[in-house]
């Protein structure tokens, strides 16, 4: 079944997972300083970027490798590179910027890298046992991570809370699937979508069976991106948790959630019959997380917490363009391949633009988490007099994420609008807006606290040099995304699903059953 | 990559590599900013001559056709046409002699690479704004010389007078430009596009839909006197009344009003003159503020589609060059008498932009940036010279000692009041002309206001220069280096024969073509000899002469017009009523943030969040227990939900 000449789409998953292993020993045995461990972990993953670069997207849309089990097409592509460059921060971000979370400081460095390996296998699955064991080496090395602290008991408790409900949306996936499989008896995507669209020219909608595991797997994935009412867990387990592992599970978990979200609504139940169920769940979802992750940010004063909840809003809005990609919905006129390319490519570009603001005001938390009482908004009072830099990184980032212009954040919430427009969702179109209008409140808090309170402690904060660049060019990624829009559309272009025809039977997987 | 790119990066490289770096090392800043403008003059000496192609526009936002919406791209670029290359040879120019006049000028100042560095940010949006393809370009370049303007104006921040006068100049902008913003706006909604070549503002007229074009056609021709023939030959309608074209119209001349300081937002630039003087000269009287006088002629076409806004923009053209021609009678700090002189001149343009004549406007334009920035320059070697001073009551004698500046000063004041054959008569006849073709009422305010130019140049020339020193300054006052005498001599050449292009010497085509592009423009005929020749050198020399009557040889004045040296109180009232007014409305919203906002919403929002909080732990004892039941709840309810209900 496993051919070689298929071996290359594999090669950025098994290069990383083989270096994860030598470095694992190497670092038991060899006794490496965390700090080099680091560096080689961010070696290997410039080296399996490189390699992702190299793998062309076939002109037909998609290959389909590894038995067919995996897929890898534009969207499998730029997420790849996404996660690998969010790795690649996280780490950076636990080496240079954070104090030593643990005595083992090594494996700190080590085990973002399963993470991203499981996160990219999700980006090219094609089955939904690839999806879950792939979700499964994401969620379980994240317990880890987040309670890596476990001295503290802030974080040990958010480890506990993350881990159970954690198991908790995994049962709800799993039976999702079970059920899903039961029904049709397969657990591959593409003679899934053949099933679904029998089931629907026939019968005029899906079995209650499937219905049932679809949205068993919703509230699973939902669990992932935050999206209300599965968000409970997400501000005390990024307040718990250290803050470049808070930066990962805020940038690189939810986008993973959402392209498995995305290839399971857009490409597996998109077409009739599957669209009358999940169309309520993320229309609902959308829009509680845009009110509840919006509205509850006002209040909060822990700064952690306070992007917590904005996270979930996030999803609110990324959740708007997800149900703008879809080729129909019900009541509504059939939308273009163009709709649909708009919808997908705002998701990647929401995904790089909230990556480059939220890694941008994570580093700045991580910097300030030694040098403050603490991170209240009230700790950062008169921060622009103690360090310019630190002040305009965080206050650029906090309005890169309101979405005011021209920062890049603007851009994407500028074409999430575009997209409700579209596809007619006036509804969503007006929550977005008043969304984006509450967020300006909270955040701008911390900016007048920055800029116009007097500071408790006059003394500068000084930062090391790498930080400094990296923050410098955050900040520069940040104006110049926004101002010239273009520089975003050259990072996503082609960064769509495979178009799956789902009048087609998928012969090859059909067969396999 | 095209060469003329060069005249946008290498005033930005400039200007990033100062605030970054060099401010700290004058002399590299002054090379870096000296070099980049110098090169930017090559570059547009290249586009005049053709030499330099038009580059290829860069797609700046682009959102692709979807089934609601047709795609939409704002482009980059830069447009070179007649219109475009004469400001940009103004701008390069005019701006690199200010350049060098700045080395000698600023010399002993300790943060001169701060200074540069400013000037280098106001060539790159300068040239921006020429150059732009569409408003949205155009705009954010028009920000940038904002922004340069308020830096530069407030350079010497720690002097409290420099930092307020920033600040007005950049409230007073603000408010303005959110009229343009709105102007720019309605425009998009109207013609479906922001750009502004003349080619695409044409082909929106066709495409655009407007039932009613022909009756605003005929009444464009009745007002206007010349049929706009693009206009005519498109007759596919576009659907607006003429009111939202009218409302369009205003809206965009809100930012020539703003950056122009046409009356009622003209206070800000009398004050801006507490910047130091070489930024006076280029920003604040030839450059800048004709702006908006620039951007009128570029958008000219659709000026045509309303009288009304035609009508409005000539009275308030016509307004402030008189208003502020009185104002200055009775200034007694030389900068704030060229500054309300400016502020007469750009009313000349914005009038002749009205009554019908983008190219008088041009041309007044660019004669006026000659002799204006001559007499800046030039007042500001008086003041270097007298170390610092301002009020012309404390000069005087200075003809016989500092030779060099008196007569490039005398040069400048003679074009500006119209002496022929100096560039100012010749600029200032076709304003005329043009008013005087649209109705007489505008000439007759138009000689009205020749006559007190006349008048208060020869009050400023005959008080500082002749006559006997007043204080002991004046007694010793020491030449300016060469390397600021020598931009005055260029710019004083300049100024005698940057009028005789239009009267005949050879560019008058050049200047002529910067109309043909425009659409419809016709060259309009001249008024008759005696009201187009004789009145306006009749009133010259009685301006001239009742000047000299009333203050040769006089120690103060003789003339004590309270009303005029208070600049008619408007600073005042403004203080009154539109300060006090805000204040009242900031502290209405003060107490709507603190009460509603705050107190009902916030507040609301953080009991009902506690309130939620403990309506769960009604439920379950610990709160891990209540999230997943939370969990497990909502997913129950969703499936209930969609399988269950239908």
């Amino acid at each position: 079944m496993i051919s070689t000449s298929h071996l290359p789409y594999m090669a950025p998953e098994i290069l990383l997972t083989l270096w994860a292993m030598v470095l694992l020993l190497a670092e038991a045995f060899l006794s490496l300083t965390p700090r080099t461990t680091a560096r080689l972990a961010l070696a290997g993953i410039g080296v399996t970027a490189i390699l992702t670069l190299l793998l062309q997207v076939s002109p037909t849309g998609s290959t389909l490798f590894w038995g067919d089990l995996c897929k890898w097409d534009g969207a499998a592509k730029f997420f790849h590179l996404f996660f690998l460059a969010v790795a690649a921060l996280v780490i950076w971000m636990g080496d240079e910027v954070q104090e030593p979370v643990a005595s083992h400081g090594g494996e700190f460095a080590i085990m973002p890298l399963f993470t991203t390996v499981g996160l990219m296998l999700l980006a090219s699955a094609n089955d939904f046992m690839v999806l879950f064991v792939a979700l499964e080496l994401v969620t379980i090395s994240f317990y880890i991570l987040v309670a890596y602290q476990h001295r503290s008991l802030v974080a040990l408790e958010a480890g506990v809370k993350y881990l159970i409900l954690g198991a908790l949306s995994s049962a709800f996936l799993v039976m999702g699937i079970a059920y899903i499989f039961g029904i049709t008896g397969t657990t591959h995507f593409d003679s899934i979508t053949y099933t679904c669209h029998l089931y629907a020219n026939h019968l005029r909608a899906l079995p209650v069976g499937i219905s049932f595991g679809l949205l068993l797997v919703l509230v699973g994935v939902g669990f992932k991106i935050a999206m209300v009412p599965f968000h409970i867990w997400a501000p005390d387990v990024y307040e718990g948790a250290p803050n470049s592992i808070t930066a990962f599970l805020s940038v690189g978990s939810k986008a993973g959630g959402l392209i498995i979200l995305m290839r399971i609504v857009l490409s597996v139940f998109g077409g009739q019959g599957g669209v009358e169920i999940w169309y309520p769940v993320l229309y609902i979802g959308a829009i509680l997380s845009l009110i509840l992750g919006n509205l509850a940010a006002i209040p909060q004063r822990n700064l952690k917490r306070l992007l917590g909840y904005s996270s979930i809003g996030h999803s609110g809005f990324i959740l708007v363009a997800v149900i703008g990609s879809a080729a129909t919905l019900p009541g509504r006129p059939h939308a273009s391949v163009a709709d649909m390319a708009l919808g997908q490519t705002t998701v990647s570009v929401y995904l790089v633009t909230y990556l480059l603001a939220t890694f941008t005001a994570f580093i700045v938390l991580a910097i300030l988490n030694r040098r403050l009482a603490g991170l209240e908004i009230h700790h950062l009072a008169g921060l622009s007099q103690r360090s310019p830099l630190l002040a305009a990184a965080f206050a650029l980032s906090l309005i890169s994420l309101a979405g005011v212009p021209p920062m890049s954040g603007f851009i994407a919430k500028a074409l999430v609008i575009l997209v409700a427009w579209n596809h007619h969702l006036y509804t969503l179109l007006f929550i977005t807006l008043f969304a984006a209008v509450a967020a300006l409140y909270y955040y701008l808090g911390p900016i007048k606290a920055m800029y116009w309170s007097e500071p408790l402690d006059e003394t500068p904060i000084r930062i090391n040099r790498s930080t400094t660049v990296v923050l410098s060019v955050l900040m520069v990624l940040l104006i110049v995304t926004g101002f010239w829009a273009q520089s975003i559309s050259v990072m996503v272009t082609g960064s769509t699903l495979a178009q799956t025809d789902s009048a087609a039977p998928a012969h090859v997987a059909l067969a396999q059953h | 990559m095209d060469i003329a790119w060069l005249l946008l990066l290498l005033p930005l490289a400039a200007s990033i590599a100062i605030l970054l770096h060099l401010h700290r090392k004058p002399d590299m800043a002054i090379f870096a900013s000296v070099g980049s403008a110098a090169l930017c003059f090559v570059v547009a000496l290249g586009v005049a001559w053709g030499k330099v192609p038009e580059p290829a526009s860069l797609t700046w936002i682009s959102f692709p056709a979807t089934t609601m919406s047709p795609d939409f791209t704002i482009d980059l670029g830069m447009i070179f046409d007649p219109l475009s290359k004469g400001m940009l040879l103004v701008v390069t120019g005019v701006g690199l002699l200010i350049h060098i006049y700045s080395i000698g000028y600023m010399a002993h100042d300790p943060s001169k690479g701060r200074f540069f560095g400013g000037l280098s940010i106001f060539m790159f949006s300068m040239t921006g704004i020429v150059l732009a393809t569409n408003l949205i370009m155009l705009f954010f370049f028009w920000e940038g010389v904002g922004l340069s303007s308020y830096l530069l104006i407030g350079f010497w921040y720690s002097k409290e007078s420099a930092a307020a006068a920033a600040n007005k100049a950049f409230v007073c902008n603000r408010l303005a430009d959110f009229g343009f913003m709105i102007g720019i706006l309605t425009f998009w909604l109207l013609m479906g596009t922001v750009s502004v070549r003349s080619v695409d503002l044409a082909e929106s007229y066709s495409s655009s839909s407007l039932p009613q074009v022909q009756s605003i056609l005929t009444q464009a021709e009745m007002a206007v006197h010349h049929a706009p023939a693009i206009l005519v030959r498109h007759t596919g309608g576009i659907a607006t009344s003429p009111y939202l074209l009218t409302f369009m119209v205003l809206g965009l001349f809100c930012g020539c009003v703003g950056k122009s300081a046409m009356v009622p937002f003209h206070v800000w630039l009398p004050d801006a003159m507490e910047g130091p003087t070489p930024v006076s000269a280029l920003i604040h009287a030839a450059t800048m503020v004709a702006a908006g006088v620039y951007m009128l002629c570029r958008i000219y076409p659709l000026l045509l589609l309303s009288p009304a806004g035609m009508f409005i923009i000539a009275i308030i053209g016509c307004f402030t060059a008189i208003f502020a021609a009185l104002i200055a009678v009775q200034q007694n700090d030389i900068k704030r008498i060229l500054a309300y002189s400016t502020l007469s001149q750009l009313g000349y343009m914005v009038m002749a932009v009205g009554c019908g004549g983008p190219d008088a406007a041009m041309f007044h334009l660019t004669t006026h940036a000659f002799f204006k920035a001559l007499l800046f320059l030039a007042a500001g070697s008086v003041i270097h010279a007298l170390h610092e001073e301002q009020d012309i009551w404390r000069m005087g004698g200075l003809v016989k000692k500092i030779p060099l500046t008196f007569w490039t000063f005398a040069i400048g004041m003679l074009a500006l009041i119209g002496c022929p054959p100096f560039a100012g008569f010749f600029s200032k006849d076709y304003v005329l002309s043009v008013a005087y073709a649209y109705h007489p009422g505008f000439y007759w305010v138009g000689v009205i206001t020749a006559f007190l130019t006349a008048f208060y140049m020869t009050r400023l020339m005959v008080v500082t220069f002749w006559g006997s020193a007043r204080t002991p300054a004046a007694e010793h006052p020491h030449e300016s280096p060469p390397i600021m005498t020598v931009p005055l001599v260029i710019l004083a050449v300049l100024s005698v024969i940057g009028g005789w292009s239009i009267a005949g010497f050879g560019i008058q085509d050049h200047f002529h073509q910067w109309t043909t592009t425009l659409p419809g423009n016709v060259p309009i005929p001249e008024a008759n000899f005696f009201l187009g020749k004789i009145v306006p050198i009749a009133v010259v020399i009685l301006g001239v002469g009742s000047a000299y009557l009333l203050y040769w040889g006089r120690n103060s004045d003789p003339l004590n017009i309270n009303v005029l040296a208070q600049k008619f109180y408007i600073d005042e009232i403004y203080d009154r009523s539109l300060v006090g007014g805000t204040t009242l409305t900031a502290s209405v919203f003060s107490w709507l943030d603190r009460w509603i906002l705050e107190g009902v919403i916030i507040r609301g929002m953080a009991y009902l969040s506690v309130g939620v909080g403990e309506m769960l732990k009604l439920f379950q004892t610990g709160s891990l227990q209540a999230y997943a039941f939370l969990f497990s709840l909502g997913g129950a309810l969703l499936i209930y939900f969609t399988l269950f209900t239908h």
